[in-house]
């Protein structure tokens, strides 16, 4: 009998050495030590390390605060503890930022209600410029601090404005908000600095904190601890507000979330009520009208929730957006008025503002028995735009729609260590079997495509034409500003043989920079460099004058290639997409194809970018941080720029002696007929240089129930009839037998390949290095899918969940050196805690 | 500072003063990579301070310090970086990516090697190994201040600690 170890490589060994273990632990992890000699080694070497690093970081160098700094703090320690109560008085600096809030436009307020602190705080609430029709955002924000209240007897608009503007939103720390995504505001910093210097608008969560029980003031009392706001306030009109700024043009947007009961003060556009329906009314021009109207539109007491539960899914719909004027600034505000009839004012909850973006549904494929569908048939995906997709959902504390998991493209994210391809060949072929770590009767089967690498040396010439979309919403940090990045990352690999080109669609379309080889880089970088967004979409100009420059200038032999940066749709212009498709697959034919990049998000048409990408023979992916822009154009630029084959599909055939059903793990989108596999003129997916591909199966042995769903079991008989009569391969051990057809990137007639499997064997090189590491692609294929299911909550995860992900993908990390892995790993510790 | 017999409770306040004025200063310059910034974060920190009730902290007042401190600093990080120029965002996002193996493997020389190696890790990491072993922050601590769970925050640790043993292994 052997005893318990621990490995080497467990975190815990860390946080033992450290001290950081409570003793139940301590113990267990001593008593798993005495077996384990290596780790015992493991912690010393780690302490070692620990007081190395303790005594280096001791060395640093300290700043301290200067004279004056310091002497401040003192003053205001000594000044705390002698002021009995907040003055009513308004600090000057806040009356100034008033005045810039009541005219600029734009304005965000958020009210709420800060529990548990000793005294009541007030803060001036920033505003943001809401120039960005093309997205849908909530704003909060940490805003300043004022230990003065307001003082809002006056009764005009303007101090109900200046009511408004007062809220609290603190956890005590500083932190307003359980996201991450928190704009902050230099407390020193007025409001309308803030303006001037803000220019971007966060997405994010909005929290209101449930007030502690609510007792009546009368006006012109302190409110004391653990009192609302919202009582306070409320006797003085104002209440709870969360504005957020709606796209203009879009047909379908909402809302979901929690909302405070009351009625809204608006500034002429539509404006929603309670939760109960939109009204769109004017500005009320006096207080009068505003009190008029909060009455009549405040619900009665009696429809108010009462607990936060109630108020969870609230749903707003809007109407037809698109018939609104485009010039039109769309405000959305909820707010709450404290009626005194009411004893609840606020509710806890959050909005996630899913705004316009567009994900094409994904009907998940079900087992099939190979007696019935014997083939199975696909187009290969190198798209990984659903996985930086996936992520900038979860690293903003949000789980992604599950429509956006598409799983071909979180597996592809990655790099495997499938062979290269021999020579001559364009991409290699390895499959593997192993056992199914969330179903443990099934088996899965990996397949991997390997594309042949071009050292940066040896890359052909491109013929690039950038085609960016520059309107107004493009002018978030994590739009244009980021294109503008990528573009610079290419421009610097480019060379005097390499043309580029500059197109912009929006308000006048044009060419920035008329093709230009890529030796003139300063007048390059300094168009890019001045590029600006602003005005509206108009594609169609766009596109054909980007298709035109880049015929114009066509390199035999070279990569020639459109390549379109949106944050969202691709409003052509033209009478339908149908024609915007035909074109562009039309063009993709003339060997100028199409790469498309979307960046940003509230606007992001998923479902679109990717068709396009399809048609027109590129890929397509999502930039989400400047990181992810760095691979793409940078790292991995020769499998952006170059395809080395395309329209390639794969065929496998199952032997239904050896496998009883089978299960193709994402590529719904790109399943194809069986047929189709054969017809050339049926377009598929390209594989650029180095790419990775991977497929992944679940397979039922012969002889097993699948215990997945949808067998497709029929009523009357054990199988469907006729069925053709197993032939005598049959009889062997293959498993099945891959076929691929791929063309030459400039091939008209495609090369078709097959592959048998044996599990057991894998036809590629058995004497490839490290079979230790193809069983790490493997392992982490694995973790990979199962995290998508979990994130689509597909009915076939079986066993699946997080901690098997994060099993699975600890043990397979390997040498991970983009560091892309273990942002995965984080990635789903992230999911874990949004949604456990 | 003139004594008018209320010393006494803003004592506790200066005595956080002086034993964390220099640390903190020190962890705010990291995230806002500039040490006016730095010194001003670290200023607004104490000023809330004495806003604070010292029961309401109970106890807690290191790890409030931190946290707060942290909030501000990635507040002005993220505004100094939207307001610059666009090279030089490049530059504060690359920072958040690994140097390339060479530059690190440049010095080979043991001073200052190991702060060198820290250096070189990803952000998150970095951050959580100097609270613990510069600012002697407890792994719950750190988890409050990054706002991470604290399983997180071990790993986090342990592969630090993994990778810079490992490169001075590899330098050896």
């Amino acid at each position: 009998m052997s005893e318990p170890t621990i490995q080497p490589d467990d975190p815990r060994l860390t946080a033992y050495a450290l001290g950081e273990l409570d003793e139940a632990e301590r113990l267990e992890v001593e008593q798993l030590l005495e077996h384990s000699p290596d780790s015992q080694t493991e912690v010393a070497a780690i302490r070692q390390t620990a007081e190395l690093l303790g005594a280096e970081l001791a060395g640093e160098p300290i700043t301290t605060l200067t004279a004056d700094q310091r002497a401040a703090i003192e003053q205001a320690a000594a000044r705390s503890h002698q002021a009995p109560k907040p003055s009513r008085r308004w600090p000057r600096r806040l009356v100034i930022a008033i005045a810039g809030l009541t005219t600029v436009a734009a304005g965000l307020f958020a009210l709420v209600h800060f529990q548990g602190s000793a005294s009541v705080r007030y803060f001036g609430s920033s505003a943001k410029q809401f120039e960005d029709p093309g997205s849908v955002y909530v704003l909060r924000d940490e805003v300043q601090y004022y230990d003065e209240a307001p003082d809002a007897q006056s009764g005009t608009v303007e101090d109900l404005e200046r009511l408004r503007a007062f809220s609290y939103v603190d956890d005590g720390v500083g932190r307003t908000m359980p996201s991450q995504q928190l704009a902050g505001l230099d407390d020193a910093l007025s409001v309308s600095e803030v303006l001037a210097q803000e220019q971007r608008l966060l997405n994010g969560r909005h929290s209101i904190v449930p007030p502690a029980p609510i007792q009546e003031h009368a006006p012109g009392s302190d409110a004391e601890s653990g009192e609302s706001v919202s009582s306070l306030l409320g006797s003085r009109l104002a209440g709870a507000q969360v504005e957020w700024a709606l796209p203009q043009r879009r047909t379908r947007s909402y809302a979901r979330g929690s909302v405070a009961a009351g009625t809204v003060v608006d500034d002429g556009v539509p404006t929603m009520v309670a939760g109960r329906g939109i009204s769109t009314t004017p500005r009320p021009q006096t207080t009068e009208e505003l009190e008029r109207r909060q009455v009549t539109n405040a619900p009665p007491a009696t429809r108010a929730p009462k607990d936060a539960e109630s108020w969870q899914n609230l749903e707003l719909h809007l109407p037809n957006l698109d018939s609104w004027p485009e010039t039109t600034e769309i405000r959305l505000s909820v707010s709450g008025v404290v009626n005194p009839n009411l004893d609840v004012a606020f509710q806890q909850g959050s909005f996630d503002i899913v705004g316009t973006e567009a994900y094409n549904p994904i009907v998940e494929n079900d087992f099939l028995s190979p007696q019935q569908q014997p083939l199975s048939t696909f187009s290969i995906d190198v798209d990984t735009g659903a996985y930086s997709n996936v992520r900038r959902f979860l690293t903003q504390g949000q789980m992604p729609p599950p429509n956006a998991v598409r799983i071909e493209e979180l597996i592809n994210y990655f790099g495997y260590d499938d062979p290269a391809p021999d020579d001559g060949q364009p991409f290699s072929v390895r499959m593997e079997t192993g056992a199914c770590p969330w179903q443990p009767k099934h088996q899965l089967l990996r397949v991997g495509l390997k594309g042949k690498a071009i050292p940066r040396e040896e890359r052909p010439p491109s013929n690039l034409v950038f085609l960016l979309d520059v309107s107004g919403s493009m002018r978030d940090a994590t739009k244009l500003p980021l294109v503008k990045m990528a573009m610079e990352l290419l421009v610097s690999e480019m060379t005097e043989d390499d043309r580029i080109a500059i197109v912009t669609y929006a308000g006048n379309a044009g060419l920035a920079l008329d093709s230009m080889s890529g030796a003139h880089r300063d007048e390059i970088l300094s168009t890019i460099g001045n590029l600006q967004a602003g005005g509206s979409t108009n594609g169609e100009a766009g596109i054909r004058l980007a298709y035109d420059k880049a015929v114009e200038h066509f390199i035999e032999d070279g990569a020639n290639r459109v390549i379109l940066c949106t944050d969202g749709d691709f409003n052509v212009g033209m009478s339908d997409d149908n024609a915007l498709v035909a074109m562009i697959k039309q063009k993709a034919r003339s060997g100028v194809f199409l790469s498309v990049f979307g960046f940003g998000m509230g606007n992001l048409k998923d479902g679109k970018l990717e068709q396009l990408a399809d048609k027109g023979n590129g890929q397509y992916g999502y930039i989400d941080n400047f990181r992810e822009a760095r691979k793409v154009f940078f790292e991995e630029l020769t499998g952006t720029l170059y395809t080395i084959a395309k329209d390639v599909k794969i065929q496998i055939e199952f032997n239904p002696s050896q496998v009883g059903a089978y299960r193709l793990i994402g590529y719904e989108n790109r399943v194809m007929a069986a047929q189709d596999f054969h017809d050339d003129t049926k377009d598929a997916g390209e594989i650029g240089a180095g790419h990775s591909v991977t497929a992944l199966y679940e397979i039922v042995p012969a002889g097993q129930a699948a215990s997945g769903k949808g067998q497709g079991g029929l009523k009357y008989q054990q199988v469907a009839s006729p069925q053709p009569a197993p032939a005598d391969e049959a009889a062997s051990d293959e498993w099945l037998t891959l076929s691929l057809r791929y063309k030459q990137p400039d091939g008209k007639q495609s090369v078709l390949k097959k592959y048998p499997l044996e599990p057991g064997s894998t036809p590629a090189d058995e004497a490839s290095p490290g079979r230790q590491q193809r069983s790490r692609d493997y392992h982490w294929t694995a973790a990979v899918a199962a995290f998508g299911m979990i994130l689509r909550n597909s009915a076939h995860r079986g066993q699946a969940d997080y901690d098997m992900v994060l099993e699975l993908a600890t043990g397979s990390l390997g040498s991970d050196a983009t560091g892309d892995r273990q942002e995965f790993v984080d990635l789903v510790r992230a999911a874990q805690s949004i949604r456990p | 500072m003139s004594d008018n017999g209320l010393n006494g409770d803003a004592s506790w306040i200066r005595s956080a003063l002086d034993r964390h004025e220099g640390p903190l200063t020190r962890y705010a310059q990291r995230i806002t990579g500039d040490s006016e910034r730095a010194r001003d974060v670290v200023q607004e920190t104490f000023l809330r301070l004495c806003r604070e009730e010292r029961n309401n902290l109970d106890g807690r007042v290191v790890e409030w310090l931190y946290t707060v401190c942290r909030n501000k600093a990635v507040d002005v990080r993220r505004k100094e970086s939207r307001m610059t120029t666009l090279a030089d965002v490049k530059l504060d996002e690359s920072a958040d990516r690994d140097p390339p193996p060479a530059e690190v493997a440049e010095e080979r020389d043991s001073t200052g090697q190991v702060l060198r190696l820290l250096g070189s890790l990803p952000n998150r990491e970095q951050e959580a190994i100097r609270l613990k072993f510069q600012h002697s922050l407890s792994y719950r601590e750190i988890a409050r201040v990054m706002d991470l769970s604290a399983s997180n925050v071990g790993f986090l640790i342990h592969r630090g600690l993994k990778r810079i043993r490992q490169q001075i292994h590899d330098a050896d």
